[in-house]
């Protein structure tokens, strides 16, 4: 048929026939993958669910502000329409609990890892642009010291110490820690595989080509052959941080009632639980399972765009 | 303190052993099922070995240890949790001391890190010519690598795992009850007692240096070692 202004190319008969049956076998292909293996089905399911709670705890977090007052005619109530996980023994309603314990904590805490993660890139940013200086060398020996100092000590017993001294309780302790921990070994991490770099044959072109050293240090380092690591210790710290919070506030010494911590709604309600009343430790623990399972997911998504990304260079 | 330190040190020899075997039935199962080795909970395989298994690097003792607990006293009528130290035996505070110890090495990664270090030696070591030379010979290739992927993983995760071991310990002492070092920290440091915190926070630095030192002693021999292997 002849071509006009009007009307639309269309393609041959064979060749729309052909791409109607490459889409509807990848419908079915996709079908099957989701059904024909039940194991991915499940695991996609389970996803799915812990991404929408995760968020519609924080959405409602941030959104209502509900106090949970104390009411002890409706305490230990089972889950209901009201109180999607039931009451606790004051009465006070679980999920705005664990809502508050998601932005009074966690959020604040993920927040801490983001700010060490940016610190160290900066710092070492700027070791790597002055590192033929002495001063920045002497600085650049120092820090790799006082990494090798604070990284050989346990975390938790880091986070218990300083909380002890501190003699108060809340975030603070986790938080101060948390970021000098989280800087030192990102520092450290990140010297080392700068270390390394020099000996890439295209770190050593760009130079030998008059690149400048931040230029390759953001382009080649951290947008590149860096992303990886950082991607993984990142979402690494994002867990290891939650992880100290909730040791802590289980021991009595993070956050503590009646401010909502998951640590404290555990050591609160374990005994319930030994006693046949699990409903409350169950809650909590899927609450934490879904806060440990989300940095995994980030990890996947930022890996899945790296792999792209790199896809579409190559 | 000598039964603080007691309960420390069974609880660690117990991960110990635990790694061991963990790494001898890893290895033998990933020689005799050819799929086993590459399997990481994720749709891709080897792929996202790293995403698919990250979840399980840390998973919190306080996830792990309420549910243990909750499941053998209420479905399995058992109790986990320490006996009296006072009135028990040594052989009941030994097998007592198990229970924390699996989930220790669960917890802090430990068994993930072993089988992840098998799985990437082994892909390794399989070129190497000395494994060439044993196919060429009709020996076993698993046999000859054992020893040397073997030892390896297992000294590669605990030098990385030690850190979160003991940071976990003390938790775990708290959960189960276990009158360890852990469990004298948190007392000392609810009573404020800096004193006696210190005190016990030095004497577990000090078993940790032990173990560290331990560990960084035998990474390098195993370095010295693979030099003189030809790759």
């Amino acid at each position: 048929m002849k071509e006009t202004f009007l009307e639309p190319r269309s393609l041959p008969k064979a060749q729309t026939d052909e791409n109607t049956k490459r889409m509807r076998n990848s419908c079915f292909d996709y079908m099957r993958s989701m059904f024909g293996r039940p194991f991915v089905f499940v695991r996609r399911f389970i996803w799915v669910v812990a991404v929408v709670f995760f968020f519609s705890l924080l959405v409602t977090g941030m959104v209502w502000d509900v106090s949970t007052r104390v009411s002890l005619s409706s305490s230990n109530l089972d889950a209901t329409w009201q109180h999607f996980f039931g009451t606790d023994h004051m009465g006070r309603d679980l999920f705005y609990r664990y809502c508050q314990a998601m932005i009074g904590s966690i959020v604040p805490l993920w927040g801490v890892v983001i700010a060490a993660t940016c610190s160290a890139i900066g710092f070492s940013a700027l070791l790597f642009f002055g590192s033929e200086r002495a001063i920045f060398r002497a600085f650049s020996r120092a820090s790799n010291l006082l990494s090798a100092l604070i990284l050989s000590l346990p975390f938790a017993v880091l986070v218990l110490a300083f909380s002890v001294v501190y003699e108060k309780t809340g975030l603070i302790p986790v938080m101060g820690v948390g970021f000098f921990y989280i800087f030192f070994k990102t520092t450290s991490k990140l010297s080392q595989m700068l270390a390394e770099s020099q000996n890439f044959s295209h770190w050593q072109g760009h130079e030998a080509m008059g690149g400048g050293r931040l230029q390759r240090f953001f382009s080649y380092g951290i947008l590149s052959d860096f992303r990886m690591y950082l991607t993984s210790d990142f979402c690494f710290n994002l867990r290891l941080i939650v992880a100290a919070e909730i040791t802590l506030s289980y021991l009595g010494f993070g956050v503590s009632e009646p401010d909502p911590s998951i640590g404290n709604i555990i050591s609160s309600n374990i005994e319930m639980a030994l006693k046949g009343d699990p409903r409350i430790l169950f809650t909590a623990l899927f609450v934490l399972a879904v806060t440990m399972m989300i940095p995994s997911k980030i990890e996947e998504a930022l890996n899945r765009l790296r792999r792209k990304t790199s896809a579409k260079l190559s | 303190m000598l039964q603080y330190f007691q309960t420390t040190t069974l609880i660690l020899l117990w991960c110990v052993l635990i790694s061991c075997a963990w790494g001898v039935v890893f290895y033998l199962m990933s020689g005799y099922f050819k799929g086993f080795g590459s399997f990481s909970w994720s749709v891709r395989g080897d792929k996202e070995v790293g995403a698919g298994l990250g979840f399980f690097y840390i998973v919190p003792t306080l996830l792990l240890a309420p549910l243990l607990i909750y499941m053998t006293h209420n479905i399995f009528e058992l109790t986990v949790i320490f006996p009296v130290a006072s009135l028990a035996s040594f052989r009941d505070i030994l097998l007592s001391s198990s229970v924390p110890a699996v989930v220790l090495a669960i917890a802090t990664g430990l068994l993930v890190r072993i089988s992840r270090n098998i799985m990437m030696l082994k892909q390794v070591f399989y070129p190497a010519s000395f494994v060439k030379l044993s196919i060429a010979l009709g020996l076993s290739p698993e046999r000859q690598l054992f020893k040397l992927v073997y030892t390896k993983s297992l000294v590669d995760a605990w030098v990385s795992s030690l850190p979160w071991i003991f940071g976990e310990l003390l938790i775990i002492e708290a959960l189960f009850n276990a009158p360890g070092l852990g469990l004298d920290i948190w007392h000392q440091a609810k009573m404020r007692n800096l004193e006696g915190f210190f005190s016990s926070i030095i004497w577990l630095m000090g078993i940790y240096f032990i173990f560290f030192g331990v560990s960084f002693f035998l990474s390098k021999k195993i370095g010295h070692r693979l030099e003189g292997y030809s790759l």
